[in-house]
């Protein structure tokens, strides 16, 4: 009877052994899944990819936009060159700021050069539609560069929100 | 070990198995969009580098407009 009771709480023990075993390494397991999640998790990065991509989709309205009026005629040959003039610099900061992208750490502050590159961006866009002459080509391509304004403001907001 | 405790410990087992598998879909999830980025800015320098050719004379202009879309 002894022996039976000895058996019974022997095997009782070994299972409560093997469960606390069990957990204690399932909570170690899932502890270390979730800090590589948190390691992994980037979100501030993975916004400034999003807000490159509709950057660059907004730039490319503008020089579409502006092509189109060209071919048209409602821009003259030498409004379209000066208006090329400064597309590329806008152009180029552009391919910057996601050069400033790649570049950028995994799970870093948002780097300093995107903020200066996005201002200057917003500068380099407000340029673009000043030499234009008043009217409904103007008006078309300052309604691109208005979008394109609201594209670089969420990117700014990066900022406000402490880069990460 | 009581009954009681066993299926309290199987409820704990079973809330720590759900987390794990929810913290895997969430690495697997976090890790394809990591790639996704990468692919996304060179797929823009490549965009850029295509239009500044075409407005500085480095290639003829395309009648089609690229554009990207990020799902």
């Amino acid at each position: 009877m002894r022996q039976r009771r000895c058996y019974s709480t022997c095997s009782t023990s070994f299972i409560a052994g093997l469960v606390r075993v069990f957990l204690f390494w399932l909570i170690i397991g899932e502890a270390l899944m979730i800090a590589g999640a948190c390691v992994l998790h980037d979100h501030g990065r993975h916004q400034a990819v999003i807000g490159s991509t509709l950057l660059y989709e907004s730039l490319a309205a503008i020089q579409d936009t502006e092509q189109t009026l060209f071919e048209a005629q409602q821009l003259s040959a030498d409004q379209h060159r000066a208006f090329n003039a400064r597309l590329v610099p806008v152009l180029q900061t552009g391919r910057d700021v996601n050069a400033v992208i790649v570049a950028w750490p995994t799970n870093q502050p948002a780097p300093v050069e995107l903020l200066t590159l996005v201002t200057q961006i917003r500068a380099l866009t407000e340029d673009l539609v000043t030499l234009l002459p008043e009217g409904a080509a103007k008006s078309l391509l300052a309604g691109k560069v208005l979008a394109a304004h609201g594209v670089i403001l969420g990117i700014l907001a990066l900022f406000a929100g402490g880069g990460v | 070990m009581t009954p009681n405790e066993i299926t309290a410990l199987l409820a704990v087992i079973g809330e720590l198995v759900t987390r794990l598998s929810e913290a895997i879909v969430a690495i697997r999830q976090t890790a394809a969009d990591l790639g996704a980025d990468e692919a996304q800015l060179a797929r823009l320098d490549a965009l850029y580098a295509e239009r500044i050719a075409r407005r500085t004379g480095g290639a003829p202009r395309s009648a089609t407009s690229h554009r990207v879309s990020r799902s």
